[in-house]
């Protein structure tokens, strides 16, 4: 009855709307009068029987300009609105019950499948092609509580299965809403798969410090397969820390588990690319499969380089640089011009790493520029390329002797902050340098190598004319 | 504007599709609830029967939970709150109950609740003054009727989870009705008969899951009225084929008014599906025949007994 009427709603306002096309400024008598002479007999009748039992129009003000539907008075304008506001909840209910029958069989077929047989994965790759739409019922299978009247299962058999489902299908989906949910059941009241399928739907959803916490907390758990994807999953919200207990496993007695934390961690996309690449220069019987992981990764890695989401694209650029395969250089370089400025850094500092010179002029160039916000990214990505391949020292000692006093300061901040001793001359010769600039950076630089045989030009420039440089003059001595 | 009325039309109608009970109307009819129990204990401490019965509705039943939590102990004490009025009015002739009331577990959906209560303190004597201890866990059903709370039945003394095992009782010829009942009822399960199933349930039919554990705090009402059971049902029966073997294990039946324990030994194939699922389940049942026939007025699935 309510879809009916809101559907002759929906009727009369087209005609009301068309009534007012063809006639703009006449009186809202004559548009109701031309609007019920458009509409078709079967529907004159819809109107004259919602007129008469005061459903839709309660008056008619030709002087006020103004309707009053089911007692709320409003203008045309607003009454064709709230027509298309009906129309519109109409579709996205009738869309909402259609989309709710579709997750609610392929519940159903969650629970009439055995965990990780051919229709249980299927039936989850539906759900998260589904998506978003589909949380709220996976949700609710997640909480014992919810498991009452028309959710009702029997068997705990079959509430693992539906429940192992649903966290898997909400971690791919990525609902962040979910994490608490999930949180909930990693505890030991539930069994060893609704666990790891709730650990892994986790990891999944990114960092959330009450998950981290929980997640800590399984360190004492009993079980070291429970404790091993806590600790992947920790990796995925970027906990660094947890890399070592990770290391332990694949390094340890239990062929087993090093082999489910190996798989873990090829699975962990660019999150496990650190250790990998690690454990790939450990001498034992991991190394053959640490490296063809490394291999099946680079590919994934590549492919993500033209992901949608620049999150995406930067990590994957970023573990690209550190696997060291030079071969990724061409599709690194595309990045060079992507629309996100972590991004293209991520892609130069890769690039850079691998020794590739079209990373480092990207980076160089970005020393230059008057943007403060580029050139701290660029000089923060050649710190890092510095420290970790020391690649870009001899184009940095060259920079010193740039005629461009940018590509000298910035030059002398990232010598100091990689604390690169052989530039220890330059820099000295850098503190008479015409820019007061290049002479603060470069007096800093000396403080921060702790370069000794400075002290006696340092204490010259305490005097310094410039008060930066002999502020920084003063600060360098103190270090030294 | 548009998108304002859009939003908040889609809010109202998602509302309307979904309404869920909520922790708060939960603990206002709680409150409700615990006002009615107060009554109750007041009424026992100033030997006022009628007070202390103002709470039941006509059809109040007392089982008698033997001080255990296996039901297998349990019987039924007093079939109509007439019996019930008597055997208390004698109780209170004789003693006073100086006890306080703490309320241990209670659960709330729509007109069905379900309370466990520790009754803990004294008995006094009225004619020589000679105090005893006095313990006892008592479950206590509430139904809302007319907009007022009403206990429906008591189980006195249960609680004991060491105590056991019990045996049970057997059916006795008194109790056939009550035996022909629950075999309809496990035939329909079998048969996929939604009918037959629905057309032994009371009109109040209400279902728990006592997840084969002691303690009440884990029961959760599952379905609270008979029409949420069958549409349940309904869907069940059209994804899944069951074959039901029933064993009635304790019966005992006074007046209008029984109890029992069955031994459900069920599998259940799905028609989407290859997965089979299966279980050794205990039932609790209580019921009635204030209609003329037996129905089921509870239904606790997943009991836990010892043995």
């Amino acid at each position: 009855m309510k879809c009916l009427l809101l559907f002759d709603e929906m009727l009369f306002g087209k005609y009301t709307e068309k009534a007012h096309t063809r006639h703009p400024g006449s009186t809202r008598r004559g548009v109701t009068r031309l609007a019920q002479s458009l509409i078709s007999p079967s529907a004159q009748l819809t109107l004259a029987r919602l007129t008469t039992k005061s459903i839709v129009i309660k008056q008619i003000h030709s002087e006020t300009d103004t309707f009053s539907l089911s007692g709320l008075p409003m203008t045309t304008k607003a009454f064709t609105h709230s027509v298309t506001t009906f129309a519109a909840a109409l579709l996205t209910l009738s869309a909402c019950s259609t989309t709710e029958q579709e997750v609610a069989e392929q519940i159903e077929i969650l629970a009439a499948s055995e965990i990780d047989s051919e229709p249980f994965n299927q039936s989850v790759a539906e759900l998260v092609q589904i998506g978003r739409p589909a949380a709220r019922q996976l949700m609710a299978l997640l909480d014992p509580a919810l498991y009452l009247e028309k959710q009702y299962r029997e068997y705990r058999d079959e509430i693992e299965k539906t429940r192992t489902g649903a966290a898997i299908a909400l971690g791919r989906i990525r609902h962040q809403a979910a994490t608490a949910s999930l949180v909930a059941r990693i505890t030991t009241v539930f069994t060893t798969r609704e666990r790891i399928a709730a650990l892994r739907a986790v990891s999944e959803l990114g960092f959330d410090l009450a998950a981290i916490k929980a997640l800590e907390k399984l360190q004492i758990d009993p079980d070291p397969l429970i404790r091993l994807y806590a600790n992947m999953a920790l990796i995925k919200m970027g906990e660094a820390g947890t890399q070592e207990r990770v290391r332990e496993v694949v390094l340890g007695e239990d062929a087993k588990l090093a082999r489910i934390a190996m798989s873990e961690l090829e699975k962990a996309n660019h999150y496990g690319v650190p250790l990998l690449v690690d454990l790939s220069r450990v001498e034992g019987s991991h190394q053959e499969v640490t490296r063809s992981a490394l291999v099946a990764l680079s590919d994934q890695l590549v492919i993500q380089l033209g992901d949608d989401d620049p999150e995406v694209r930067q990590s994957s650029a970023k573990a690209l640089g550190l696997m060291g395969n030079p071969e990724v250089g061409d599709a690194l370089s595309a990045l060079l011009d992507d629309k996100s400025n972590t991004v293209r850094f991520n892609a130069a500092s890769a690039l850079s790493r691998l020794g590739d010179s079209r990373g480092i002029d990207f980076l160089f160039n970005s020393i230059r520029t008057d943007d403060a916000v580029l050139r701290v990214n660029a000089i923060k990505s050649l710190v890092s390329v510095q420290l970790a391949s020391g690649v870009v020292e001899a184009r940095l000692l060259e920079a010193m002797a740039s005629k461009n006093p940018m590509d000298r300061s910035g030059a002398a901040q990232i010598l100091g902050e990689a604390g690169v001793s052989s530039a220890v001359v330059a820099l000295m010769s850098a503190t008479s340098d015409d820019d007061p600039r290049v002479r603060w950076t470069s007096i800093m630089a000396l403080g921060q190598i702790g370069a000794s045989e400075a002290r006696p030009q340092l204490e010259t420039l305490v005097e310094d004319g410039d008060a930066t440089v002999a502020y920084y003059a003063e600060w360098a001595l103190g270090r030294i | 504007m548009t998108m304002l009325k859009l939003i908040a039309t889609l809010i109202s109608l998602f509302m309307l599709e979904a309404p869920l009970p909520t922790a708060a109307s939960e603990a206002t009819e709680g409150v409700i609830i615990r006002q009615a129990l107060e009554k109750e204990r007041f009424g026992r401490r100033r030997g006022d029967v009628e007070l202390a019965l103002g709470i039941c509705s006509p059809n109040f039943v007392v089982y008698d939970g033997a001080g255990a939590e296996d039901m297998l102990a349990w019987t039924v004490k007093h079939s109509n709150p007439e019996a019930f009025a008597s055997s208390l009015a004698e109780e209170l002739a004789k003693a006073r109950y100086d006890v306080l009331r703490s309320v241990t577990f209670l659960k709330v959906i729509e007109n069905e609740a379900i309370v466990a209560v520790v009754d803990s303190g004294h008995v006094i004597a009225r004619d020589s003054g000679e105090r005893r201890p006095y313990r006892s866990a008592n479950l206590w059903r509430f139904r809302k009727q007319e907009e007022r709370w009403l206990a429906t039945s008591l189980v006195a003394d249960f609680g004991d989870s060491t105590l056991g095992p019990f045996t049970g009782l057997p059916a006795d010829e008194g109790a056939a009705g009550v035996v022909e009942t629950l075999r309809a009822e496990a035939e329909g399960w079998s048969d996929g008969d939604v009918g037959a199933i629905v057309s032994n349930l009371d009109e109040h039919f209400t279902a728990f899951d006592a997840y084969d554990k002691f303690g009440i705090a884990t029961w959760l009402i599952i379905f609270s009225n008979p029409q949420g059971y069958e549409s349940w049902l309904t869907r069940r029966f059209d994804l899944t084929d069951y074959e039901m073997n029933r064993e009635i294990v304790h019966v005992s039946v006074d007046g209008d008014e029984a109890l029992a324990v069955t031994a459900d030994d069920m599998v259940t194939s799905h028609r989407l599906g290859s997965a089979k699922h299966g279980e050794k389940r205990h039932v609790f049942w209580t019921l009635s025949k204030r209609s003329g026939d037996w129905k089921i007025v509870d239904m606790v699935l997943h009991t836990k007994h010892r043995n």
